[in-house]
Order: structure tokens, then sequence, then C-alpha cells
């Protein structure tokens, strides 16, 4: 039961309007829709609002219907209005109540969407508590994780699909339906437009785009090739064990950093070179709890050990394989040629340009792919 | 499984380059490695959650506040910055969510004793391991002693003390020193490490390693420099002064005035970006790397960044011996540090001085002479510049073997006194004896303050200082407590005494008032019970601006009736401007007695556990 439902039972009282003073905040457009993109509080902050963007945003322009962003201080990189905390609530209010629709986690936004009758795309995230008097069908409830979607936090709000959001304001909006490829996951470091080289082989490379040119020599060692790809251009080194202390000092101004690759019983020793020679370096792992902290003592007098994401892939299971697809903005270069990933490389299903394809899954998911699977987003084109 | 001991060790971040970060660091590595205990480091001069506090496999809590209104009150003086640092106001927190079986708390005296008065103190296992480096010894150290059960003090000067005037039961545990970090390197290794410095192999380097702090002795030792200079004008030497150039004494300007040539003074160098070091002439605050060739990336050391262990036992191995002249001082790490070097060590002898002249120690003492320290009139030791020199000479014309004999038992000395297994042994005997916390009862009862004492007029200024803490605070300061420090330093720049016991008393009226009875007439002056309502909204947002429907009804019902609103600060957003509520409030407890509500209001609504569990509630008379 609502509370003031049950207020009213209680006490006998109907409750009556509510009283909230409103404050004028000038806009140049009068057709406009409201996303509550920004929240301090992380569990009604909602991290794919890009991806609902880049869906509505073209439909919506054709009907010349304007986006307002209500957040705390970060502005995305889109060209709408921004209305920060310099805005007071009697400004948001008199905002809201001119808005064609309110969409977000705020229960305090939506209260004043629904005593003003605006229509609403209400995240829920809050169930403790049933104060909000949205009506049911304006909700899109987070609740529940959903089929095939990796919620890469542990906030129920990411549970809910981009695409559903998306297809929500476009139906109260303009009643109009729309399909759109799902999303299932994408990856912390998708974003990174990273060349990882397996050095099994050396090559120039022709790199106009200036990315992070990145030395697997943790899946593939060969300091002889190592050596010759230093030559040609500056690097960044993974390893997960010494390398050649002559390469080190030869190839030292060629060296951007070293990720230095903590596993299981690490020896700590390559550090000192490191240091020695003044080599930028981080450590980086994917071990977790007891095993990582056994190993951070001794790497106590270096530097903090960051820890690197794998991703399981539940998500895929039970999927059309066929159907699903992943982007990157990495690129994997063996043997001389580019690959989108570790598997692909392996093989050799190479790809011209790979930043601006799509690609298929292989058809055995390995550790490796794992690995590498949180610089990938990934779709699909099946309608679940 | 018998339950591990969880040990709270509150002192420098381990990873920090000062004493006693590098004593945290070596006693909680030593007892993380046995595996036996469950270690939770408060670490002293790091903010709240740095991510370099991750970089430990046990749990490390940083002090200093990051933002809000800690932040600008860390900020407001010097010596309330002093007490965040050392996480005086982190202290209870980490209690409370710790619940630690064991309490060491290591650091100067004044950085520690606030603990000693909480409730916690003595129903838990705890320890003050502190640094005692002056005669009379600190008066609140001495005075505190009886209720610290286990009094730790770093050098056996402050426990011979301590024992002279009664208190036996206060011993000497040294800060422990991380042994295998500092060895004697082979000549040729050694000739090396001059070579790429360019220090020609037969100049007689002399070395000191200190924190640039008023109680290192830099002047005598310039003077000592001086002195052996004049006396061998052919002597190729350098003075290597391993420290920060930008606090402290300002060396450049003390080598003018002593007539050292500043090109015979060497320092250290440490470069921000490759991380390498240098040691070469002063020649600035921020110098180009000449290895990485970075601009101004290159500073002198400091305790916030710094060389390696590594590297700073190069650093002791490019010296011919070591010179430490000083006040007075807890422990003086680098004396050890230089011994396990194989260095012959000059040492003044007095303070923690005076264990390091046993014969034993192996270091040729100094001679020094008495004064008094200006304000604690503490004894201070001004080390005497001929004796440096002499002594300087007598190293300089010791046989090469003599020397190297020297060092290896003043070496081995150190190994058996300060090595991190002997001191940690120590500990764990401790730790093991002790039984597992006792947290029932700690909470303490709200003492009221008296805004309205007399104070009697007192001339000197710490005593009225203390009369009004005593007074209208109610409660009793040590002469090292931040508080009393900070106002001494008012008065000291002009804030009249008359302004200070205002603030005082205001203080006292504001905490009284947080915890006295709520006075109703102040609130509802003018109005008479029958004619007000009163509505609870202790919520969230949300629910304050729903209670504005309900706030609207009752106004429908009663037109008539003023309704008075108790809430939170965060409600002047949604109720500012609402012309139906009379008055909005913050509550006091008071408004949660149904007693006192019958009595003051016509009706009063509860919408405080508003709610599906339809645990509101509404009281009509």
């Amino acid at each position: 039961m609502n509370l003031l439902k049950s207020f009213a039972s209680t006490t006998g009282l109907q409750p009556s309007k509510s009283y909230l003073y409103e404050k004028l905040y000038p806009l140049d457009f009068d057709r406009y829709i409201i996303l509550d993109t920004q929240s301090s509080n992380g569990n009604f902050h909602y991290v794919f609002w890009f991806r609902v963007i880049e869906l509505i945003e073209p439909i919506l322009s054709k009907h010349g219907i304007n986006i307002v962003h209500f957040i705390e201080d970060k502005k995305y990189h889109f060209n709408h209005t921004y209305v920060d905390n310099s805005a007071q609530l009697s400004q948001r209010a008199y905002l809201i109540r001119k808005a064609l629709l309110f969409c977000g986690s705020s229960k305090l936004y939506s209260l004043i969407a629904s005593e003003n009758n605006i229509k609403q795309c209400f995240l829920k995230t809050d169930y403790s508590l049933d104060n909000t008097l949205v009506e049911d069908e304006e909700v899109i409830h987070s609740n529940k994780a959903r089929k095939h979607f990796l919620n890469p936090t542990s906030l129920k709000i990411n549970n809910i699909r981009p695409e559903e959001i998306a297809k929500k304001i476009l139906k109260t909006v303009l009643n109009e339906d729309h399909i759109f490829d799902n999303t299932l996951s994408i990856g912390k470091v998708y974003s990174a437009h990273n060349l990882e080289v397996i050095p099994d082989c050396t090559f120039k490379i022709n790199n106009n785009s200036k990315s992070e040119i990145v030395m697997r020599m943790d899946c593939f060692f060969s300091e002889e090739n190592l050596d010759t790809q230093l030559s040609f251009e500056s690097c960044a080194v993974v390893t997960n064990k010494a390398f050649n202390k002559n390469i080190l000092i030869n190839r030292k101004n060629k060296i951007k950093k070293i990720y230095f690759k903590v596993e299981k019983d690490s020896d700590a020793s390559f550090l000192d070179l490191l240091e020695e020679n003044k080599i930028n370096y981080d450590i980086i792992t994917t071990l977790s709890g007891p095993d990582l902290d056994k190993e951070k003592i001794k790497f106590i007098n270096y530097k903090k050990i960051n820890k690197l994401n794998s991703l399981s892939l539940g998500f895929l299971d039970e999927l059309d394989k066929s159907k699903v697809y992943f982007k990157t903005n990495k690129i994997v270069i063996k043997s001389g040629k580019t690959f989108a990933s570790k598997w692909h490389s392996k093989v050799l299903i190479n790809s011209p340009d790979v930043r601006n394809e799509s690609f298929k899954l292989p058809p055995v998911i390995d550790e490796s792919f794992k690995d590498e699977a949180d610089y990938f987003y990934f779709l699909t084109s099946e309608q679940i | 499984m018998v339950k591990k001991k969880k040990i709270l060790f509150h002192s420098d971040f381990a990873l920090s380059k000062t004493g006693f970060g590098r004593n945290t660091k070596a006693i909680l590595s030593y007892l993380y490695n046995t595996g036996k205990y469950e270690l939770v480091c408060l670490a002293g001069g790091i903010a709240k959650n740095h991510s370099e506090t991750e970089r430990t496999p046990w749990k490390t809590y940083g002090v200093i506040p990051n933002s809000g209104k800690e932040a600008a009150d860390c900020n407001s003086s010097q010596d309330r910055g002093r007490l965040y640092s050392y996480g005086a106001f982190e202290l209870d927190n980490v209690i409370n969510i710790e619940k630690p079986d064991i309490y060491i708390g290591v650091q100067d005296f004044w950085g520690v004793d606030y603990s000693i008065n909480k409730s916690w103190f003595n129903k838990i296992n705890s320890v003050i391991w502190t640094t005692l480096d002056s005669l009379p010894l600190l008066s609140t150290a001495v005075s505190e002693a009886p209720k610290i059960k286990n009094f730790w003090v770093w050098s056996d000067f402050a426990e011979k003390e301590m024992h002279r005037i009664g208190h036996k039961h206060v011993k000497t545990v040294h800060g422990a020193v991380e042994v295998s970090d500092f060895k004697i390197l082979s000549s040729e290794q050694k000739r090396s490490l001059r070579s790429k410095n360019n220090i020609e192999n037969e100049t007689y380097v002399i070395g000191f390693v200190f924190r640039n702090q008023l109680r290192k002795s830099v002047p005598n030792l310039l003077q000592g420099f001086k002195i052996l200079k004049d006396s061998n004008p052919n002597l190729k030497t350098k003075l290597l002064l391993h420290t920060n150039w930008q606090e402290g004494w300002n060396i450049q300007k003390i080598c003018g005035e002593s007539g050292v040539d500043i090109k015979d003074v060497l320092t250290t160098y440490v470069c921000k970006a490759c991380r390498g070091y240098e040691v070469k002439n002063f020649s600035g605050n921020e110098v180009t790397c000449s290895s990485c060739k970075t601009e101004n990336s290159c500073t002198t050391t400091g305790t916030t960044f710094g060389i390696s262990e590594k590297q700073l036992n190069e650093v002791y191995n490019m010296m011919d011996v070591y010179c430490h002249p000083f006040t007075s001082g807890g422990q003086e790490i680098p004396i050890q540090e230089a011994k396990l070097t194989g260095l012959i060590t000059l040492v003044t002898n007095y303070s923690c001085g005076e264990d390091m002249c046993q014969p034993e120690a192996h270091s040729l003492p100094l001679a020094w002479n008495e004064y008094r320290e200006f304000g604690t009139e503490f004894i201070k030791a001004s080390t005497n510049p001929q004796s440096i020199a002499d002594q300087l000479k007598k190293v300089l014309a010791m046989p090469l073997e003599e020397k190297a004999k020297i060092g290896k038992l003043a070496r081995k000395w150190t190994i058996d006194n300060f090595a991190t297994n002997v001191i940690c042994d120590k500990i764990q005997k401790f730790i093991d004896s002790c039984d597992y916390g006792n947290y029932e009862n700690t909470e303490k009862d709200y003492v009221e303050k008296n805004p309205y004492a007399q104070i009697p007029y007192v001339e000197d200024p710490a005593l009225w200082l203390k009369c009004l803490y005593s007074l209208i605070l109610k409660t009793d300061v040590t002469d090292a407590d931040g508080g009393l420090l900070h106002w001494i330093e008012k008065l000291k720049t002009g804030t009249s005494r008359q302004s200070i016991e205002s603030y005082f008393r205001e203080v006292a009226t504001k905490d009284n008032d947080k915890h006295k009875e709520f006075k109703i007439e102040e609130l509802f002056s003018g109005s008479n019970p029958e004619d007000r309502i009163f509505v609870s909204i202790d919520s969230n947002l949300e629910n304050i601006f729903l209670s504005t429907k309900i706030i609207s009804s009752i106004k429908e019902k009663y037109p008539d009736k003023k309704i008075f609103v108790g809430s939170t600060e965060s409600c002047q957003a949604v109720f500012s401007g609402n012309t139906m509520i009379e008055s909005a409030i913050i509550k006091s407890k008071e408004f949660e007695d149904p007693e006192f509500l019958k009595n003051n209001f016509f009706e009063s609504y509860c919408l405080d556990s508003f709610c599906i569990n339809n645990n509101h509630s509404l009281l009509i008379k």
C-alpha cells in the first residue's frame, strides 16, 4: 500500500495538493524532455545514458524535441542543455512542470512530475519505501537482473538495459515503437584505444591515430622481437617475468612504461632493475583476495598493485550466439596483421578496419577471451 | 580455530619516509608474515581513502579529511591540522568499527596522549610506545604514566629517567630497523657509486641523514666542518647533507655565515619523473634531472617523496664517516642505518645519543653544552663544534682495517638490538600474553559545561587557558594538548583574552544546548497549545515533499490553527515559501515523547516512519 493511502486510512484525512514554490527557469525552446543523468548517490546513478541518448536523439530531433539534463556537475559530450547544482529545487520544479516527459531515478522529481501530470519514464531502484505517485506503466523496474545483460556495478539501477529506456521514452513521447539491437555488456575499458602487439614478429606500425602501443610479452615471450620492435617505435610493455637487462638499458628511451603482471608466486626483483634503470612502471594483476594479499607484501616497497577486470561472460549463456556481435577499440596485432581479439589472432581471422567493424564470438570462449572482454561492447540483434 | 587477535597500530603511514612510518612498515610486515594476527593501521599523515592505503596487505585507515566541515576545521589552524594529521579525530571511529583487542599508539607523546583518557583505553590492551627525548621528561608523560599500563619508550635514556622518578613499569622497546636494507658494499661498488656521482675516491665524505628540523644541529656541524677544513687546508673533504632544503634550516645562508664554501656541501636529489637520485652540490630546489632530462623534476629528499631504502643504502656507502649532531631525539634511526653500512658514527652524547654512545655501540661521542629550550625549559644539547672536528680527525687518521673492524662490531650491535625480528619478538610476546578486548560499558555520561563560570585572573597564559578548559568546559588538558597550543598561539598573535573567553563560553552553551532539555516556551511563545498542530517529518526529501500534501489537508481541516513542522535541515528546499506552515524547526528528542506532544499541541502527526509498514502515528487529544 502506498504510504499516502496508508496515512489516509489511519487518520481519515485525505491528502490534498502538494505545495512547492516554483521559480522561472528560462529556456529558448519549449518542447523538451528531462533526463536526470547524474546523481551523487551511486544507488540512483545510471551509467548507460550515452547509449540511451544515442538511440533517442536522432528520432526526437526529427520531431523538434530537445533534451534537458539534470546533473550535479558532469556534462556529457552531447550538445544539450545541462541544469546543474546551481539551479534551485524551485527552478527544477518549474522545468519539470513544463516538460513533455521526465526520465530518471529521482523520486523527488518523479513526485513533482506526478503532481503536475507530466509523463514519466521512472527508473525505480528504491524498493524499501513506496513513496512515489507514479503509475506502474510509467515505471521501469531495476529489482531484477536482466537476462543476458551484464551490470558492471553492484548497484540495482544498472540492471536496466539502455534500449528499454530508449524504447519507453519514444513510445511515451511519440507513441512510436522502435526496435534496437540489445546491449549485453559494455566493458569498462571499451573506450581505450590500444594497439596490442604480440611480439611473434617485428614490423613498423603505421600509427596515425596515435593509439597506445602495448607489447604483450606475457602472451609471447620473445626478447629478440621486443628489442627490434622497440627499435622502431616507443611502446608500453606488459610482462609477467623479467627480461634481458640490456634491452632495458639500450631501449630505455623507447619504453613508455612497463606493466608488470603479478601472478601467483611472482618475483618482485625485476622491479629493482626497473627502478635502478629509472624505467616507468605500474604493477597489474588479475589476482584477488588472499592470493593478492600474499603478493602485496612482496611489492609493498614498490607501487600499488592495480587489479584488472576479467569478465565471466555468463550473460552469453543460452543466447543465439549467431546473433551476438561485439565492437572494440582495441586492436590486436600479430604477425603483421590486425585482429579484434587474441582469439581472432589465433585463428587468423584478421580485419583491416577493426574499430569500424563488428565481430562474431569465438566458438569456444576461453580464459584469454574473458580477460580481454572488458575492452568489448557486446550486443545482439536478438529481441530479448 | 583460535580467533586471531586484532591489533590496531596507530602511527605514521607505513609507506611514509618518517622514522615512525618506517617503524610501522617494519613491524606490520613482520607481524603480517607470521599469519597470526589481524592487523589494522590508523595511519597518520595520509588522507582518508587515499589510494596508497590499498598498497598494504593489512587494512589501513587514512586520517586527514578530504572535504566538508571536517576539512575546513582541519585547515582552520596549524595545531588543529596537526591533531587531524595524528589521527586524533579518527581514532574513536576506527575503534568503534574495528573493536581491536590490542591498541598500540606509536608517536611523540602529544600525538597519542588523547587516547589515554578514552573510555576504551583500559578496557582493551593498550600500549603507548613513545619517544621521550629530553630532561626533565615531558611533564604530561610523567603525570599520565600511572594510567598507562603498557608504557614503552624508544630509548634506554627515557626508561632510566622514568625508573629514577618511580615509574618502574616503563620499559624500552626500540623502534624497529629493517636491517636487510642496509649493508656494507664492496670497495669496488663504493668506488663505482662515487664515480657515478662525480665524487673523487680520495675525498673524505662526512655524511648526515636527517629531517631538516630545529633539533638537528646543522649550524654546529658546519662550524665543526669549518674547523676541520681550516686545520687541514689540503684535505679534500665534502659534507653530504641528505635532507630537504626547502624546510627547516636555511643551509645556504648558514654556510655563508660559517665560512663554509657551499661547493663543499653535497646533497641528494631525487627525480619525480624517473625516481633516480644523484648526489651533488645544491643548485636550487627544483633542478633538471641529469639522467632522464626532465626539467625541474629533481628535488631534495623529504618525508613525502624520497629515495628508496636501496638507494639510501648507496648514499651511506658513499660516505667515509657519519656524523649526527642533534639537540635531542627519540631514536635517530639514521645512526643505526649508518652503523649497518659499517660507518663509524659520531653521535651527540645526550638523549637517545646516550644509548648510541655506550661502549658496545662503538660510536665516537660528541661533547655538548647544555642549554634550555625557551618555553619548555627542557635541557637540550648544543654539540661542541670543536668536538665534531676532533672526532672527524680521529676517524680520518684511523687505519682502514681498524675502521672496518669497528664498523663490523657496530653493525652487529645494531642488528642485535634494533633488528625487526628482535623488536617484533618482544611485541609478539606481549600480544600473545594479552586477553581479547572488552568493550562493555565504554560509553561516558555527558558532563554539563558551565558557560557562566567565574574565571580568576591568572598571568600565565597557559594556566589561564587551562582554567577556561577546566572551569567552563569541565575538562583537563595537558601541556601538549593541540587545542591548548592553538590558543597559546592565538594569544601570541594578538587575539584578546576576552574574545577567547567568549568563544569558550559559546562552545559550552552550544554543547549544553545539544544535551540539555528542550524549553518549549522559547519556541512557541505567543500561542497556546490548543491552537497548535505539530507535524513531525524526519525523513528524506521525497517524504518531506509528500508531507506537504498532508499539511495541506490538515490546513483545510483546521484553517485557524498554526502548523509547526519538526524536520531536518534538508527540509528547507521543500518548505521554503509554504504559507501553510507557521514554523519549521529542527527537532529535539522531546518531540519523541508522547506526553510532551499531548501537553503542547492540539494534534500531533508523526510521519517519521512514513512507510508502507504503516507504523506512522497520530496523536489526537
